[in-house]
């Protein structure tokens, strides 16, 4: 059994506060098209070993998962994806665009309008990497999918083998939402990003 | 050269923008649909053409891909037609609605490596869109129309009326019966019918004798309808009563096959009506039968006494010193003495005799079945009135005082052998007045030709003979 990849406390807390600024700016993006408030935060992020899918629990069980996927080439390589359990989709569309939507018309309306979301946290959280680890990523469009986390994980490169869950609480009019963002990174490019991280540190420790 | 007459050929917009924004590809479609000729749009920056894309998703995504060579999509869903797109071809100064776009940022990567500007992508959906939108009012006309079905069932399920259908076979099975029948007899539609249960057996078997016969008679009538009352048994084993409405249904050959038709529970009908016949034939007072209700019933006593050819006999009761009763201690006292009374008579009779107050003070008794014997039917009757006057002089106790009457009794046999046509009340009536001329605590036994040579002193019949 492959052992957990690590995070020191101190990388945990400077990755919690890169996604929160990125979550933070998406929220505003967000807001402005959907015209009203949206509240996005990062109650958790957590590291898996893609081999060891199940300690996700009840994510991992979940055979119909909305799936919105980008690659992200860059310092590390992977694939990112924003992930919403069944039901959830649903209510995010309708809380965006009509609470009063029928089922129908929701499936029909789901892979634009969270292709879009997808699109909009992604870019956002991959900008404040970017801007907060000084690299640059190269970003491809986002992909629509209906599947398991499994599926998610075979259809990326093989030697992905770890998995950054970051768990986003939307709340939107009156619904709240849990999606999670995921990036699913090599091993070698998870040492990259603890690299990347402790040069932040180090930035912040030298500035205070 | 060769990528200009490609995006050309498409049909979609391609704008492509330079690393500060301005345009540097305009194709033949977004000419078309702007109706901004691409020699005025070649070089000018895309915000200043559109300057409504200023703030919005559209130009975040386009800095975006510029600074940052992050790639966007723009929904439609989110997004209504971000830019002043109108229908190809469109008649001049027409009123027009924008074209309904889904819109791709995507950077340009540089031959030289990393990335230069970006291309803007737009797609007209607006036939996907008009398709999603008479989607959205079918399955909203649907969701009435569904509302609208289960509002009605709602109701009906709720209500009084169960609704079956019967096939007209032997044994009377139930081939379907509403799922409110659970609510009325407590047992489920699906009972009933996956064993295809007889109605039959759901009806009191008091009632299956005359609900068959009036089914019979409806089909041999040819009636299309008909309605009649009974009673089921509920799961949990009690009766109510039901008014069925019914129709039947005929195959190709006229022959009748099924009866369609709903029940209702008139329980309460019916309690109410029994309330009122028992108001309607019974003195309030005494609960005994009152004088118009005990008329009819002396008619049919003496039909059946000459149909059976066997006595019976009428005693006329009235109390003695009751004026005196009253006037002492009151109505109240007089209405105890008088329950009394009538509580006393009920428990010397037997089943089948008859008790009435016929007003006032007075009283009625029929018995039957006395024999065929008529001066034995008379001792036999003078007997009673014996008992019934020991019954009604005991004194009544009420709040520590003794309230004591006599009676008179008249009694009277009948049918006479002589005079079918006789009255038998009248006859009673006479033979207590006869009695109570007397004295108190008097029987007199009616005979023809009136006198009063036969009666009977308190205590003791002296004579019987006529």
């Amino acid at each position: 059994m492959l052992a957990r990849p690590r995070l020191n406390e101190a990388q945990l807390d400077a990755l919690r506060e890169l996604f929160n600024i990125g979550i933070g700016r998406a929220a505003g993006s967000l807001s402005m098209v959907v015209r009203q408030p949206v509240d996005l935060s990062v109650p958790e992020v957590a590291l898996h070993h893609t081999t060891s899918l199940d300690v996700m629990g009840a994510l991992a069980m979940e055979q119909r998962l909305k799936i919105v996927s980008q690659e992200v080439k860059g310092p590390f390589r992977g694939r990112s994806a924003l992930i919403f359990p069944e039901n959830g989709g649903g209510a995010v569309v309708r809380a965006m665009v009509d609470s009063d939507l029928p089922p129908e018309v929701v499936d029909e309306l789901q892979e634009e309008a969270l292709s879009e979301l997808g699109n909009i946290m992604i870019n956002a959280c991959v900008g404040a990497m970017s801007e907060v680890l000084h690299a640059r990523f190269d970003v491809g469009l986002p992909v629509f999918n209906l599947g398991s986390m499994q599926a998610l994980v075979d259809a990326g490169p093989q030697d992905q083998s770890v998995l950054l869950m970051i768990r986003i609480d939307m709340r939107l009019s009156k619904s709240n939402v849990d999606g999670f963002l995921a990036f699913m990174l090599s091993v070698d490019s998870f040492g990259e990003l603890r690299d990347a991280l402790d040069g932040m540190l180090q930035g912040i420790m030298q500035s205070a | 050269m060769g990528s200009v007459d490609l995006c050309e050929l498409l049909d979609l917009g391609v704008v492509a923008l330079d690393g500060a924004g301005r345009v540097t590809v305009w194709n033949r479609w977004m000419e078309q649909r702007s109706l901004i000729p691409r020699a005025e749009a070649v070089g000018r920056p895309f915000f200043e053409i559109f300057p409504e894309v200023v703030g919005t998703r559209l130009q975040i995504a386009v800095d975006g891909a510029l600074k940052s060579a992050f790639p966007a999509v723009i929904s439609n869903v989110l997004n209504r037609s971000p830019l002043p797109l109108y229908p190809k071809d469109a008649p001049p100064h027409a009123a027009l609605d924008r074209i309904q776009q889904a819109i791709s940022v995507v950077p340009i990567p540089n031959p030289s490596g990393g990335f230069g500007g970006c291309m803007v992508e737009i797609n007209d959906v607006s036939s996907a869109v008009r398709r999603e939108e008479h989607l959205r009012q079918v399955v909203k006309d649907r969701l009435e129309a569904q509302e609208a079905l289960d509002q009605e069932r709602r109701i009906f399920m709720s209500g009084p009326t169960v609704v079956f259908r019967r096939r007209a076979t032997a044994g009377i099975p139930i081939e379907y019966v509403s799922g409110n029948v659970q609510v009325q007899l407590g047992h489920t539609a699906e009972s009933l019918t996956s064993r295809h249960a007889s109605f039959l057996e759901l009806v009191h078997p008091d009632d299956v004798e005359r609900i068959t016969q009036a089914l019979r008679t409806a089909l041999r009538e040819g009636r299309e309808d008909f309605e009649l009352e009974y009673r089921m048994q509920t799961a949990r084993g009690a009766y109510k009563w039901f008014l069925e409405v019914a129709a039947v249904v005929r195959d190709a050959n006229k022959q009748v096959t099924h009866v369609n038709g709903y029940v209702q529970d008139i329980t309460a009908r019916k309690q109410a009506e029994a309330e009122i016949t028992r108001l309607a034939y019974h003195d309030p007072l005494t609960g005994l039968l009152n004088r118009n209700h005990v008329s009819q019933v002396l008619g049919q006593e003496v039909a059946r006494a000459q149909r059976r050819g066997e006595y019976a006999a009428a005693l006329f009761i009235d109390l003695d010193r009751f004026k005196s009763v009253n006037d002492t201690h009151g109505h109240q006292a007089g209405d105890v003495v008088l329950v009394a009374s009538a509580d006393r008579i009920r428990l010397e009779l037997r089943r089948e005799d008859v008790a009435a107050r016929l007003g006032g003070d007075e009283f009625l008794v029929l018995l039957s079945g006395l024999g065929t014997d008529e001066p034995e039917a008379g001792r036999r009757a003078v007997m009673v009135a014996e008992r019934l006057r020991t019954a009604i002089c005991t004194p009544v106790s009420m709040g520590g005082i003794k309230l004591s009457v006599g009676c008179s009794i008249g009694v009277t046999v009948f049918p006479k052998s002589g005079s079918p046509d006789a009255d038998p009340l009248w006859e009673a009536d006479t033979a207590m007045y006869i009695a109570k001329r007397r004295g108190t605590n008097e029987i007199e036994l009616y005979h023809e030709g009136g006198s009063s040579d036969v009666h009977a002193p308190e205590g003791e019949l002296r004579a019987a003979n006529r």
